[in-house]
């Protein structure tokens, strides 16, 4: 029993974290129809970034996480204006090819910063494990679980309960539409990089005194991110609940099967639902509930039953179909 | 025009690309007269392949400023020698890689830092009768221009067992980096176990891949099955997941560091966690230079050492670096000599006895690897020292 719930305290570390990012995944990619490779980057630098602040400099914990999400908006919105530039969205591979310069950029970028070694925050809550039913759990692991859930509950409230999350939507339903209705498509897009900017520098905040984190997690981040966002079939409440799974997963297979074939598990999973998803297509628009959509001869129904037809998208003076 | 500007957006995003990854790869700094480098307009070039970038590099890079030390006191007395650095971004397959650029150019070459590069390295350089330093304290095949300073781990259970005895230890769980460095510091455990079965034990292996962040599953194991003493078999920064995981899982053993992670820099990553039964590792003496006993007939040497490194870098080396340096020194002593090949190198070094910072070096035909462990056990605690806890004076 302490066994178990050990590696399920351990899986919900690492799940949570994966949340945030496959959730930036999503929110980007529906939105902005951007697969962002640098999506781990915001956490590596809402990591470091606090490190920095919090420890070396003595900035206090209030301002030390609200100047990391900061720094992490500020690479959000430099993405933005890289990735979607109307040079960079020329063709199908502009945009995806520019998320993995960046993403080497950022990663090099923070070497030469913080150093070759990945780093760890130190503790501001108790460092004394709390014991759990024979299990241990650090008051920091808390916080993170209570933390990501807050966020990945705000974004839910934002997208369901607000005029901006609406509008976010209306984008990703239909960008002509909603340019049609006076919602201004690229303030939506560079909004949806904000919100994925801070999903990801929050975990990184989360993270940061629990493992240590360095340059060289910008892509295995931003690559399990990818896997949860894949598995919830890009939608925002399955994309959490599987990228939670993928942790769990991971950490009952290790703890259970082999902790050397760890990876394979995960990434073997990862073939395994794509394989099982082939037939599907992404969701081309923002959803927010647990179900699948019904499916006709392998076309989406929309709500009243009929096939969804591919739309055509118009993107500032590009046409492109969606497929 | 639109032709045009998408090949100058092309362009921009291969240039961007480029310049990004040769920022990450291999970088040839050719070291000459850098900080610390050698004098310009130098007679003889060593090589030197080591971690520069990636998870092992907080191992290498202090060795790099102790050579870089050893080559500026070795010019400053007359020498002329320069190094002609490369980057193995903490993976065999590009120290083989840099290593073959090296070929042609240098008689001798100092690395790699860690025992799956070096054993990347030795074949190319084997054939082409350079000589090699390794500075990795594995076990390797021998060959005739191969020689490695730093004690082997077969000489390190003797000077364990006293200490084990000492603190009542008898089931020693290992958690390492699932690769050719985490088994050969593992081996030490394991032959332990396999010399006294009746006495030590081994009741849990666990691995995981160089860089891993979070290792929690593999010590959950390990804390099930309730060791005396937790070995952590890592190189450089990899120490870091364990210790945060076995503070995560309350742990109270004692952690046994390996050597590979048992230098200063990579200590500092988790000096404000030290686990709470402490961090212990084998030591030679400039490991605890306050320490020395007055007859030690070395003493002076570690004295200086560390004294020059400290002036010099602003912090104290630790036996790797003392390593790096002696290897230095010992191949320059050899090319002042008049040996310019690494076939003459290694003969030199075959039949000329050094003492060095970690003591006598004595090599002949059959035994290329030099300096012998003390039966010194150090600790680390947070105030980033490291202290005597265990001295069998035998």
């Amino acid at each position: 029993m302490s066994t178990f719930l050990q590696l399920t305290f351990a899986g919900l570390n690492v799940g949570m974290v994966y949340m945030l990012i496959a959730l930036g995944w999503v929110v980007l990619y529906q939105v902005a129809k951007v697969e962002n490779l640098a999506q781990g980057a915001f956490v590596v630098y809402g990591s470091l970034m606090f490190t920095s602040l919090h420890d070396d400099q003595g900035v206090p914990l209030g301002l030390a996480i609200l100047f990391s999400l900061g720094a992490c908006s500020v690479i959000g919105a430099v993405l933005y204006v890289l990735v979607l530039n109307r040079f960079s969205r020329r063709g199908e591979a502009g945009p995806v090819v520019m998320t993995l310069g960046a993403a080497i950029v950022l990663g090099e970028l923070a070497r030469q910063i913080w150093g070759v070694d990945d780093r760890t925050a130190k503790s501001y809550l108790s460092t004394e494990p709390l014991k759990i039913f024979g299990a241990t759990v650090l008051p920091h692991s808390l916080l993170l679980w209570a933390g990501t859930a807050v966020f990945v509950g705000a974004g839910y409230w934002l997208f369901e309960r607000t005029i901006v999350g609406k509008a976010l939507r209306a984008c990703s339903d239909n960008f002509e539409g909603a340019q049609i209705v006076g919602i201004n498509p690229g303030l939506m897009q560079f909004a949806s990089f904000q919100v994925a900017a801070l999903f990801g520098g929050a975990g990184g905040v989360l993270l940061a005194p629990l493992m240590a984190i360095g340059w060289s997690n910008v892509f295995t981040l931003g690559l399990i991110g990818l896997i949860g966002a894949i598995a919830g079939r890009w939608a925002y409440v399955p994309a959490a609940l599987a990228s939670v799974g993928l942790g769990l997963f991971a950490n009952y297979a290790g703890g259970y099967v082999s902790t050397s074939w760890q990876d394979v598990f995960v990434y073997g999973a990862f073939l395994a639902i794509l394989m099982f998803l082939r037939e599907g297509r992404r969701r081309g628009r923002l959803q927010m509930n647990f179900g699948r959509g019904r499916r006709d001869g392998g076309r989406e129904l929309d709500e009243e039953g009929t096939p969804e037809r591919d739309s055509i998208t118009i993107h500032q003076g590009t046409t492109r179909e969606r497929m | 025009m639109n032709r045009f500007i998408r090949s100058l957006a092309a362009a921009g995003t291969i240039g961007t690309l480029a310049l990004s990854m040769a920022a990450c790869g291999s970088s040839d700094n050719g070291t000459k007269g850098g900080s610390g480098g050698a004098s310009a307009g130098a007679d003889v070039k060593i090589g030197v392949v080591l971690e520069q970038t990636g998870a092992l590099a907080s191992l290498a890079l202090p060795e790099l400023n102790a050579i870089k030390l050893a080559v500026d006191e070795f010019n400053s007395a007359g020498g002329k020698v320069s190094l002609v650095t490369k980057d193995s971004a903490s993976d065999p397959a590009t120290a083989a890689a840099v290593t073959r650029s090296l070929v042609g150019q240098v008689p001798a070459v100092l690395g790699s830092a860690t025992g799956a590069s070096c054993r990347a390295m030795q074949p190319i350089l084997a054939q082409a009768k350079i000589l090699q330093y390794c500075q990795s304290p594995q076990n390797f095949t021998v060959t005739p221009q191969f020689f490695y300073g730093l004690t082997a781990l077969a000489d390190y259970p003797a000077a364990t067992i006293p200490w084990l005895r000492d603190r009542k230890i008898h089931t020693i769980a290992i958690v390492g980096q699932d690769d050719a460095t985490g088994d050969a510091s593992a081996g030490i455990f394991n032959a332990i176990a396999k010399q006294f079965p009746s006495e030590f034990k081994v009741v849990a292996d666990q691995r995981f891949a160089s860089g891993a962040s979070n290792i929690e599953t593999q010590v959950t194991k390990v804390r099930d099955a309730k060791p005396d003493l937790v070995a952590a078999v890592t190189s450089g920064g990899n120490i870091v997941p364990v210790v945060k995981a076995m503070n995560a899982l309350g742990m109270k053993q004692p952690l046994y560091v390996a050597t590979g992670s048992a230098g200063r820099d990579a200590l500092a990553l988790v000096q404000n966690e030290i686990p709470a039964g402490g961090m212990y590792s084998n030591a030679f003496w400039v490991n605890v230079p306050d320490e020395i006993p007055a007859n030690l007939p070395y003493a002076d040497k570690v004295k200086k050492f560390v004294a020059d490194y400290s002036a010099k870098y602003g912090n104290k080396p630790s036996h790797t670096e003392a390593g790096a340096f002696d290897s230095a020194m010992q191949v320059m002593d050899a090319i002042k000599a008049g040996n310019d090949t690494g076939e003459k190198i290694a003969t030199y070094l075959e039949t000329h006895p050094y003492t060095g910072v970690l003591g006598d070096y004595t090599f002949s035909k059959d035994r290329h690897q030099g300096a012998k462990l003390p039966p010194v056990i150090m600790t680390f605690d947070s105030t980033g020292k490291f202290k005597l806890a265990f001295n069998s004076g035998s």
